[in-house]
């Protein structure tokens, strides 16, 4: 009992040591390279190039995982008598939340340029003029971002593809060098012209064009202020009793409904009934709705550049098919299979009071999970028929197989982590971090797709299709054994953890929800 | 002859959280066929005791016997006997109401058909008919509490263990589901609710329990309880120690 008492905060020290560690790791080495003298000729592509990056992330990474981090909600606030001013300045304060690693990276080239002898401390104050006007302007305008993307999230599902738009920018570099845009065509946009934001606060840190790079990084500033504080008042005259309960369309469309029944088609209840009400509930959850979007595209996107210069019997084209398609899997995770419950929220008390095994219940939500990743996989290998990635009906059964057979490892440990570490999850809202999750879910990949990294090695080493093919069949027998221990696991934590189970699903967000 | 066991017998029932007792050998039996109301000021333990009740949180210690079945060891016999109305929700926001109840009529091992079809004439019953294309979401918190209620009869249950059943249910809403209780008391279904309208239960519980600090420190018929002239406001209070010294915020005055 101890020992589960402490596995949350565990669980919380190492995701964040490992996720925090990375950015930590990083801004180490970017102190190191602008604190050496001779790195001098870089320093400015290098740092506009990198503050770049670090608008980019700051600004969509939070769009793209589905995680605001902390945020204030103005419904609970409103009937205080409090300052508008003074909500936005602890909305600013939370808003640094979402993308702290940014801080830590920002922090760390401007150790480096303090500690560099060719600037040192006389340059000292415009160094830290230079982060803080660029980390403040980021600040802003996130906070703007949070306020259009939640009202674009209580909207229609056109106004979801639009956002799927917003999301594709960052995927934008990808994009350039899958659609081989010329070089020249992008040096005319290069990065380092001081018009851009980050260019302007480049030079500034490193003392070179200050007026120009003053006035420009002032602009801006005063700019994402304008836009950022709009927002805010904007999200203070929304009625958010109407906007949230904006009335979804649930008439029974023949095609949908019919999709819906077929679990309870094909397995008896309680599971028919489970995985039914499932992918109802999933189906309506604009969050939800979302990340799949993101998960049925990213994987492709992100992946097909890599594949430009590869040939026809590479490992990289010949593992394509299945890549992709787990990184759908992958992106999947922290809004499903990681914290299973995290949309029931009190309901949880469901599955425990009705007369059903709690073991059926999780079942129902990992099927309800691998049956949506079937149109991931069509899609997947749809794409990759329409660009010369090898498909042929054994590489579709390959993908399956591989797909299906990661998923019983992470939704094995999923169910642990489902019961032990629930975290009520607002269908409505985009504040709670997944990043952690996500950074899990990363860094547990090498391990859990051990078995199936084996089997690819050895068709590359024995170049044989049936040693593939067995290693994939041990592999498939050790994850279902695998899964049977991880819900065994979960069924039992949940008989002594439902207390603490119903008690953090059931948690209502109060003023300002956690990220 | 054999006598049919009480609804509900508990005996010495304990839950200790962090050395401090929310519910303190709390001992109790509901006859079949009775109207029960359990009663105590807020944080007296009976949220609680109806959590172990349902078997939602383990007991510290002490035995519970529902329908003559042992929890946690009949566990899922009870439960099929059983309907529930939590205090916390217990319904998908995401689902509409008549999926709602088509969909928990399936946890109670009710064929589809029967499922939709009792779905149906619970929302005609509970006048939800006009909204069972509406998610719950949508719903308001009155509508809400009938359909936890709705979804409670489904399965046709023996016991009912209720948690403030009527809070923030309409007059109209509630005379509704009064109606239904009383009904499903007469044909022999045993009824253990809490509430804090005192009114209510004194006009709809035969017996009741008034419940602080986890003991219970009265109990007994109606009659029993409010004893000569008494209203069973007046014993509550007598027994809980409800008297406040306004005085002393002399700026409230």
């Amino acid at each position: 009992m101890r020992l589960a008492g402490r596995a949350g905060p565990l669980f919380s020290i190492v995701t964040g040591t490992l996720y925090y560690g990375f950015w930590g790791v990083v801004a180490f080495a970017a102190a190191a390279f602008f604190s050496g003298p001779n790195n001098q000729p870089y320093f400015l592509p290098v740092l506009s190039s990198g503050l770049l990056f670090v608008m980019l992330y700051w600004q969509l990474a939070p769009v793209i995982s589905a995680g605001f981090g902390a945020a204030l909600d103005m419904r609970k606030l409103l009937a205080y008598p409090i300052p508008h001013r003074k909500l936005f300045a602890v909305e600013l304060m939370l808003r640094t939340t979402s993308s702290g690693e940014m801080l830590l990276l920002l922090a760390g080239a401007t150790i480096g340029l303090l500690r560099n002898p060719l600037f040192g401390w006389k340059f000292g104050a415009l160094t830290i003029f230079g982060a803080a006007a660029f980390a403040i302007t980021n600040i802003l305008l996130s906070a703007g971002i949070r306020t259009v993307v939640e009202s674009l999230f209580r909207r229609t599902r056109l106004k979801e593809a639009v956002m799927l738009l917003v999301a594709l920018l960052g995927l934008l570099p990808q994009l350039l060098i899958f659609l081989k845009v010329r070089r020249s065509t992008l040096l005319r946009f290069a990065p380092s012209g001081i018009a851009w934001p980050w260019a302007a606060a480049a030079r500034l840190m490193i003392g070179t064009e200050v007026a120009w790079a003053a006035t420009a990084s002032l602009l801006y500033l005063a700019a994402s202020y304008w836009f950022g504080r709009r927002q805010f008042e904007r999200s203070l005259v929304v009625d958010g009793a109407v906007t949230r309960e904006q009335k979804q369309d649930t008439r029974p469309d023949p095609f949908s409904e019919r999709l819906f029944r077929f679990p309870s088609r094909v397995l008896r209840d309680p599971l028919g009934a489970l995985i039914e009400k499932e992918l109802r509930t999933l189906a309506r959850i604009p969050r939800f709705r979302m990340v799949y979007l993101m998960s049925c595209v990213f994987g492709i996107v992100i992946y097909l550049p890599a594949l430009r210069n590869s040939d026809r019997h590479s490992f990289a084209m010949q593992a394509a098919l299945p890549i992709m398609g787990l990184y759908g899997l992958l992106m999947l995770g922290p809004i499903s299979y990681w914290n299973a419950f995290g949309f029931d929220r009190s309901a949880v008390q469901g599955y425990f009071s009705w007369p059903i095994p709690f073991r059926d219940a999780l079942i129902g939500k990992n099927i309800s999970v691998a049956l949506l990743l079937l149109p991931q996989i069509v899609l997947v290998i749809l794409v990759g028929t329409s660009v010369r990635v090898p498909v042929s009906p054994a590489k579709c059964v390959e993908t399956l197989a591989v797909i299906l057979i990661a998923s019983l490892y992470w939704f094995s440990v999923g169910n642990i982590v489902s019961v032990r570490m629930p975290r009520a999850m607002d269908p409505e809202k985009m504040n709670q971090a997944a990043n952690r999750l996500q950074a899990l879910s990363i860094f547990s990949a090498p391990v859990l797709l051990l078995p199936i990294v084996l089997a690819y090695w050895a068709r590359a080493v024995f170049e044989s299709g049936i040693v593939f093919a067995g290693i994939l069949v041990i592999a498939a027998i050790v994850g279902m054994i695998f899964y049977k221990v991880g819900l065994d696991s979960a069924v039992a934590a949940s008989a002594f953890r439902r207390e603490s189970m119903l008690m953090h699903l059931s948690k209502a967000d109060g003023p300002v929800s956690v990220g | 002859m054999s006598v049919a066991p009480p609804a509900i017998q508990v005996r010495d029932l304990r839950k200790i959280y962090e050395g401090k007792a929310a519910v303190d050998g709390l001992s109790l039996t509901v006859p079949r066929g009775s109207f029960f109301g359990f009663l105590g000021p807020n944080g007296a333990g009976k949220s609680t005791t109806i959590r172990m009740l349902t078997g939602l949180i383990p007991a510290t210690s002490g035995s519970i016997e529902l329908l003559g079945l042992r929890i946690p060891e009949d566990d899922l016999a009870i439960k099929q006997r059983i309907g529930l109305v939590p205090d916390e929700s217990l319904l998908f926001d995401r689902l509409t109401g008549a999926e709602f109840l088509e969909f928990v009529g399936r946890m109670y091992a009710l064929p589809r058909p029967l499922a939709i079809q009792r779905a149906n004439e619970l929302l005609e019953l509970f006048e939800l008919a006009n909204e069972r294309r509406k998610l719950i979401a949508e719903y308001s918190k009155g509508m809400r509490k009938r359909l936890a209620m709705a979804a409670s009869l489904i399965h046709k249950p023996e016991l009912f263990l209720m948690d403030e059943p009527f809070e923030g249910v309409d007059a109209v809403g509630a005379r509704l589901m009064k109606d239904i209780l009383v009904d499903q008391v007469r044909h022999g279904a045993t009824i253990f609710l809490t509430s804090h309208v005192l009114e209510v239960v004194e006009r709809l519980c035969d017996s009741a329990a008034i419940i602080n600090k986890g003991r219970i420190v009265a109990e007994g018929r109606m009659e029993e309880l409010r004893g000569g002239s008494e209203t069973l406001e007046d014993v509550f209070v007598r027994t809980v120690g409800g008297a406040r010294d306004y005085d002393k915020l002399e700026w409230l005055g």
